[in-house]
């Protein structure tokens, strides 16, 4: 079943499970934003955007920020609360990634995290900065969830041609020279069982809180 | 030069440089400087957002030491001369900031996210939460250590010179922007000391954040708590069981061949001793294995009984191997047998292959793993235990929702393996390509994962499941994936063909004198390798069951070195030109030759007839072994092997 992106909000904010914790923002590094995905709190009516690909800024310099966005109470409008410029060489591999277009002043969020009784939902949705500058609203629909990362050996070189899996669901293809890997299909679980296998290494299993980038283990 | 001895040089260094803290074993390194607080109705500040600009300022300080502004920037800036220096637009006060060793103690850092350190002071918070708009300076020295880095983040402008050098350019009226440079490359000389300046401004009411983080110059140990999956190499095996081998029944000349050959034998192991194996066979006999495999004789026997031709080669192969191995037999479709505990008794492990014939219902992998379980507790405590699974579907059940793919299923399966990590079993799955596989949902990778078996899961296509009984033979239990003999005295490289307990067995081109062989054994990795190198004579060692070299000197080499079994060895083509003599005249017989724990992969041999009863007596038979039986059919699907299908 589809939900519309307002009616899953409407769900989620009432009767959540699990709050999710504010520490889901991010900022400040290429790093930690490439990975992660944007997430609305439901808790603080707020959406982190750990990584937006800016796109035809005026002065052609800003190419990746992280913000955040405060939800207007009552409305499905959000005010930018507070940015960070990233790196202008941030490598990212969310796929594709969130952009801002300030030629038709669109906000793209791509796989949005959303937590609701039944776990993670993921949503496509479609923002548009009005003259006040209000991002409001404007299309939404549900997608299917996925999982980025990076494997690396003990001397953090990314590793090419590990296998990973979530909850059983493997990558569609091994990790490539960046040892970067994206696992699409994950499922709405929080906690989900993490496998890396790679030729030549011992391989391991995790609990992994897919809310998070880098492999936060799960608190249960 | 350690790691410790670089740190200790280099916060030496610091401290004595920059002013800091006391010892030279200080946790912290402080900044020391300048703060200037301005109003907001100077023309500066809390104007414009201009975001990220650089150009601001030149390149190189002013004669003050202060940085110079360019012309018609685009950083809203017109009065630079104000900001860092005491005038009537603002109110100054000494300001310092304290950077922190981190953790691993490769780093001094100082972050602050909400960076307001005059609130309330100087010219006051203008009714505002904060006192924004101020600006900072600091100045100090350090000296110079190959591999160090500076990291900066701020928001309305951040200028740092090193050795009056721009190297940090954050201009413009923005949100916090993160900049590094590397010290490698200013051209410093190591362990000289340099002047570090640092002007940073606070513009608008907006966040104000100020990063500096300062590298040592060590190397750091990996962090596993941030930033990737961090996996470790497998180590190196063992290699066990080598020596010089002189009994002549391990020469031949195969067929067509001139140069006599080595039956090249050891093992590879992880341990120095490893334990006998305990072994379940899972066999899958849910419906989808009635489909018809490919056509053996004149019929197409279906999936379950490849399966059950597969678990007798296995069976043959423990049998042949040792006696010290035992196998249970569990077969599973919606519910779960135990066919078989664990047993030596082979005799009654065939009766029990041969009892499992009606394929039908879904595919329980969980309660399958969770039955072989229970046939491994009676497993021997020295034992290793490994569940080896052959299964043709995913997971369908233990939760019948009557769909398939469901994920309550896969989860399951994954939480019997961590139930069979748990035990210290491993779990070893083949696939057989399921007939909805249109994704990689079978979970098998992930099982096999769980309970610690590297490599990829061994795989085979319909039509590859003739295939099934090598590569259920030839899994890799040991994690030693490649065994590599090299003839060094021929530069000739081949491939030993390596058995589930890791016993391996090559066949090594020869030639007269001493033979170097290296030995090279590895888990995956081949740089990951042990290497062993021994001597091997050819002639100088009377033979009890033959002699290679006497072979060798009956016939004629053609020079080229081609073998048939020299898997992936280059031609050397100088053996067929030795011109040692050996003994001459010994008539030589054709055998059937089948390779100890290899029986699937007969060969045509030519060996002196005083070698003959030697292999006769390991059960080789006279005569060319049928066309059909010949050749190697590639390992299975762990290592070298790759996918079946």
């Amino acid at each position: 079943m589809n939900l519309t992106l307002k009616k899953a909000i409407q769900l989620a904010i009432p009767s959540l499970a699990i709050a999710l914790s504010s520490s889901v923002a991010y900022g400040g590094n290429c790093t930690s934003a490439m990975i992660a995905k944007p997430v609305y709190h439901a808790d603080t009516a707020t959406v982190s955007l750990p990584l937006v690909e800016v796109l035809n800024h005026p002065s052609g310099t800003l190419n990746f920020v992280s913000a955040q966005l405060e939800q207007i109470p009552g409305q499905w409008s959000f005010v930018l609360k507070e940015w960070t410029q990233l790196g202008d060489d941030c490598a990212f591999i969310n796929t594709p990634t969130p952009t801002f277009d300030f030629n038709t002043s669109e906000l793209r969020l791509i796989g949005l995290q959303m937590e609701g009784n039944d776990g993670l939902q993921f949503y496509e949705a479609n923002l548009k900065r009005n003259e006040k500058g209000q991002f409001v609203l404007n299309a939404s629909g549900k997608t299917q969830g996925s999982y980025s990362g990076v494997v690396l050996d003990a001397n953090r070189k990314p590793i090419r041609g590990a296998t990973v899996s979530l909850n059983g669901v493997e990558a569609e293809k091994p990790t490539n020279g960046d040892g970067h890997f994206t696992v699409v299909g994950i499922g709405n679980d929080i906690c989900q069982i993490m496998t890396v296998n790679a030729t030549g290494f011992a391989p391991i299993s995790m609990k992994v809180d897919i809310r998070f980038p880098d492999q936060k283990p799960c608190q249960d | 030069m350690s790691n410790h001895i670089s740190k200790k040089l280099l916060v030496s260094g610091l401290l004595t440089a920059l002013g800091a803290s006391s010892g030279a074993f200080a946790d912290t390194i402080e900044l020391q400087g300048t703060l200037r607080d301005f109003s907001s109705s100077h023309p500066d500040f809390e104007g414009k957002v201009t975001g990220h600009k650089t150009g601001c300022v030149e390149n190189t300080l002013g004669a003050d030491g202060k940085p110079v502004m360019v012309e018609n920037n685009k950083c809203a800036m017109t009065l630079l001369i104000d900001w860092y220096t005491d005038t009537e637009t603002s109110q100054s006060m000494p300001f310092s900031i304290t950077l922190e060793e981190n953790k691993k103690g490769d780093a001094y850092a100082y972050t602050n996210n909400h960076f307001y350190p005059i609130d309330d002071e100087l010219l006051g918070n203008e009714g505002r939460r904060h006192n924004f708009h101020f600006t900072y300076e600091l100045h100090a020295q350090f000296t110079y250590q190959p591999g160090q880095e500076f990291r900066f983040q701020g928001d309305d402008g951040v200028w740092v010179f090193i050795n009056n050098e721009q190297v940090v350019d954050i201009g413009g009226v923005n949100g916090a922007a993160n900049r590094g440079v590397r010290l490698d490359s200013l051209g410093l000389n190591d362990g000289e000391t340099y002047q570090f300046d640092l002007f940073g401004a606070e513009r608008h009411t907006n966040n104000s954040k100020l990063d500096i983080t300062m590298t040592l110059g060590v190397a750091s140990e990996p962090d596993e708590e941030v930033g990737g999956v961090v996996i470790t190499p497998l180590p190196k095996p063992e290699l066990l069981k080598l020596a010089t081998p002189t009994d002549g029944s391990q020469w031949h000349i195969p067929t067509g061949c001139t140069a006599p050959m080595l039956t090249f034998e050891g093992q590879a192991a992880m341990e120095a001793q490893p334990g006998p194996l305990d072994l379940v066979l899972v066999i899958d006999r849910s419906g989808s294995t009635e489909r018809e495999g490919p056509q053996q004789g004149d019929r197409n026997p279906s999936v379950l009984e490849y399966e059950g031709i597969a678990a007798n080669s296995l069976i043959d192969m423990l049998q042949s191997m040792d006696n010290v191995s035992r196998l249970a037999l569990v077969s599973f479709s919606r519910d779960v047998t135990l066919e078989s505990p664990l047993t030596d008794d082979w005799a009654t492990l065939r009766n029990a292959v041969a009892g499992i014939t009606i394929p039908k219902g879904g595919t329980n992998i969980a309660a399958a793993i969770d039955k072989a379980l229970e046939a491994l507790a009676e497993a021997r405590p020295v034992a290793q235990k490994n569940i080896l699974l052959i299964t043709d579907g995913i997971p369908t059940l233990p939760f019948d929702s009557g769909m398939t793919q469901e994920k309550e299923d896969r989860i399951a399966t994954l939480d019997a393996a961590y139930r069979a990590q748990n035990a210290e079993a491993r779990i070893y799955p083949i696939v057989i390509q399921p007939i909805d596989y249109t994704r990689k949902l079978t979970t098998m990778p992930a099982v096999q994962a769980i309970t610690g078996v590297p490599g990829t899961i061994g795989q085979l296509g319909i039509d590859n499941l003739d295939k099934l009984g090598e590569a259920l033979t030839h899994l890799v239990l040991t994690d030693v994936t490649d065994v590599d003999v090299t003839n060094l005295t021929m530069a000739v490289t081949v491939a030993a063909e390596i058995l589930l307990d890791g016993s391996f067995q090559a066949e090594v081109p020869m030639q007269a004198g001493d033979n170097e062989l290296r030995i090279s054994a590895y888990a995956g990795n081949p740089d990951n390798a042990t290497v062993q190198t021994i001597t091997v004579p050819v002639g100088s060692t009377p033979a009890a069951g033959g002699n290679a070299l006497g072979c060798l000197s009956h016939d004629e080499g053609d020079g080229d070195g081609d073998n048939s079994n020299n898997g992936n060895n280059g031609d050397t083509g100088d053996n067929g030109d030795n011109d040692q003599n050996g003994e001459k005249g010994n008539k030589k017989v054709t055998i059937c030759h089948i390779p100890p724990g290899n029986e699937d992969n007969p060969q045509s041999i030519s060996v002196s007839e005083n070698a003959v009863p030697a292999h006769l007596d390991h059960g080789d038979s006279l005569g060319a072994c049928e066309e059909s039986n010949q050749g190697n059919q590639g390992k299975g699907n762990q290592g070298k092997g790759g996918k079946g299908s």
